[in-house]
């Protein structure tokens, strides 16, 4: 049986597995063979702080940074190395706002999480502005509601778009994000969920705050790095 | 926002941001139906939202926001008219008579004019009256290669026109300008901005019966406005309406340098993916040695590869193989037309719209469905095009004859009797 490829309309010869044949929609993989191979899953060896895929298993220079600013590292696991073809999706799902996109990395991004064992999830939010302009959090789009608890906020005008700023400004931002059940935290091993891993910035920031709200540990994960 | 970014176009803006007093609203979605393009295709968003999947790719239109649009006031620097310093012939003069006539009285008409009959050229007058009346006008055309053909004649004939050329590659942002070239889908930005608008190629794919597109014209139009639409090949229902007289034709049938077109010559043989023909050897043999560029037409992508193994026997043969989505199309085209390459292994995107001197055409798999009787005839006008080289050789290899093939071969007879016709009365 065939299906349309949701990043470029090619054909998808789905491959005939009980799942699908029963009629449930799980079985379906929602990209053709060629778009599939687009994608580079980040291997065995990658910086144990950040995720990033590199020749080695040892922090690399932004993680270091990171600890000698006084941080406690995330540990992020990243998905996919942020290739052409990443950067193309998140324009297109994210940035174009063709929400069904979310689709695409459902599967995998569910995995993804519960390969990390257990922990109280917590999504990266957007502000209530980008909700009104985008309408959506690209990062719950991936995840089902039963998964994760949207215990933390964001307020507008200070997120802006991590995409338009360098480096510097990046890192100079100032806290951003409010805890908004600090009781549901304390004492919890906290698994921060994000779609591009870039500085860590966005991420720091958040733990930062779960910290103070006296969580015990935080972690995250991310669709790329 | 400045006021020249609306005039004449449908601007997308969230509800949340302020909007400017004058500027006009209307809402983006309303029923199930998205303003923008027409169409019914709507995807859901969170919180009970929805945005249109159509037409996406422009930028995304939502029940988040508004179209913003200002009329369009004709504010444009006196244009500087037209300075080509050629010359129309007799037949092409008359059709442009018509044609300016045509504007005056705000109505429609075709001009069915063979391949290389010279169509750009012809209209100049007509542009050159409605510029210099100030009317805002877009010429239209379906495919890409053709725009960024076009946009250098263009500038060349009318130099100092504003000129804005939309497609979808296009880097540059968006001016207010009185001339625009652009794809069909690029219509759907704008609104009620145009006096006149000139389709070319409206047979063509993916013009014909697409509802979405035929919406962008209209809304793009100003409601009191003035459409001429340009073909080789009209469709059955642009044939009806002739014939119903519900629509005024002029006809060209003779190329500019005034020889007849070249017809299909038909080639017999046998499983050409398997084996490659005998006599497919023997004459790009004879092509390679004639120094002369040329063409193959290919039924699919997947061809490409099996013709371009054929191809690789001819050692000093230098050629590129094209489709839709290569990205270096553009290049690639340049390059057979520099001289840089002898040949072009292609799918039916080079059908039309791209103009090569003195080549010869090949087209295999001539009996598979895609290439239709409008397809063989344009692909056979591809040949012939330049006055040192007016005629060509158009062979198709077929593993059997069939209906499309016998009616392009008509109509190509059909048009070159109205064309010796001309040709003898004048």
């Amino acid at each position: 049986m065939a299906d349309t490829c949701l990043l470029c309309g090619g054909r998808i010869d789905q491959a005939k597995n009980v799942l699908t044949v029963l009629g449930f929609n799980d079985g379906r993989q929602p990209l053709c063979a060629t778009c599939l191979a687009a994608l580079e899953p980040i291997g065995q060896e990658y910086c144990p702080g950040c995720g990033r895929q590199q020749g080695s298993r040892g922090l690399c220079g932004d993680c270091l940074r990171w600890q000698s600013l006084g941080h406690r590292l995330l540990n992020n696991r990243a998905l996919y190395v942020y290739n052409d073809f990443l950067r193309d999706y998140i324009r297109q799902y994210k940035f174009l706002g063709d929400y069904r996109l979310r689709a695409v990395m459902q599967i995998v991004m569910i995995q993804h999480l519960k390969a990390q064992g257990p922990a109280l999830v917590i999504p990266i939010p957007v502000s209530e502005e980008t909700m009104q302009i985008r309408g959506f959090n690209q990062v719950t789009g991936w995840l089902p509601k039963r998964l994760y608890q949207p215990l933390l906020s964001v307020t507008s005008g200070h997120k802006g778009h991590q995409s338009h700023r360098t480096r510097t400004q990046r890192l100079a931002t100032k806290q951003i994000f409010t805890v908004m059940a600090p009781q549901q935290v304390k004492g919890r091993q906290i698994l921060l969920v994000d779609d591009i891993y870039t500085t860590g910035q966005t991420l720091m920031l958040a733990a930062a705050a779960l910290y103070q709200a006296g969580a015990k540990a935080v972690h995250s994960v991310s669709l790329a790095r | 926002m400045e006021d020249a970014q609306l005039y004449g176009r449908t601007v997308v803006w969230p509800k949340i941001k302020p909007v400017p007093d004058h500027v006009q609203q209307r809402p983006a979605i309303v029923g199930n139906a998205c303003q923008r393009c027409g169409q019914r295709q709507l995807a859901a968003l969170p919180r009970q939202q929805v945005y249109c999947q159509a037409c996406i790719q422009l930028g995304r239109v939502s029940s988040l926001d508004v179209l913003l649009t200002l009329p369009e006031p004709n504010r444009f620097p006196p244009s500087p008219g037209c300075q080509w310093t050629g010359e129309l012939t007799a037949a092409q003069q008359q059709v442009s008579q018509a044609l300016i006539a045509t504007w005056r009285a705000r109505q429609r008409r075709l001009v069915w004019a063979v391949t290389g009959a010279g169509k750009t050229e012809m209209l100049f007058p007509l542009l050159n009256a409605a510029l210099l009346k100030g009317d805002r006008v877009a010429l239209v055309s379906p495919r890409l290669d053709v725009i960024n053909e076009l946009a250098p004649r263009l500038r060349a004939a009318f130099p100092g026109q504003g000129l804005m050329v939309l497609h979808g590659r296009v880097e540059e942002p968006y001016q207010y300008t009185q001339l625009v070239l652009a794809t069909v889908h690029q219509l759907l930005r704008f609104y009620q901005a145009f006096d006149l608008i000139i389709i070319d190629e409206v047979d063509s794919y993916p013009y014909q019966g697409d509802a979405m597109l035929a919406q962008a014209v209209r809304q793009a139009a100003k409601s009191n406005h003035c459409e001429i639409y340009l073909t080789a090949t009209p469709t059955r229902a642009l044939r009806q309406a002739i014939k119903q007289g519900e629509l005024a034709v002029s006809y060209l049938p003779l190329r500019f340098h005034r020889h007849l077109l070249p017809n299909i010559t038909i080639q017999r043989c046998g499983d050409w993916r398997k084996r490659q023909p005998r006599r497919l050897k023997e004459q790009v043999g004879q092509l390679a040695l004639s120094g002369r560029p040329f063409l193959i037409f290919v039924p699919q992508v997947a061809d490409l590869a099996v013709m371009a193994a054929y191809l690789a026997d001819f050692k000093q043969l230098q050629g590129h193989t094209v489709h839709a989505q290569d990205p270096e199309r553009t290049e690639k085209i340049e390059d057979l037309r520099a001289g840089r390459v002898q040949y072009l292994v292609t799918t039916t995107i080079l059908e039309r719209g791209v103009t090569f001197k003195g080549i010869d055409v090949v087209i295999i798999g001539a009996e598979e469905r895609v290439f239709t009787e409008n397809a063989l005839v344009q692909i056979a006008g591809r040949v012939g095009r330049s006055a040192e080289r007016p005629t060509g050789e158009i062979t198709a290899y077929a593993r059997y004859h069939n209906w499309a093939l016998a009616a392009a071969q008509r109509q190509i007879k059909a048009m070159n009797a109205r064309g010796q016709e001309l040709l003898d009365h004048g």
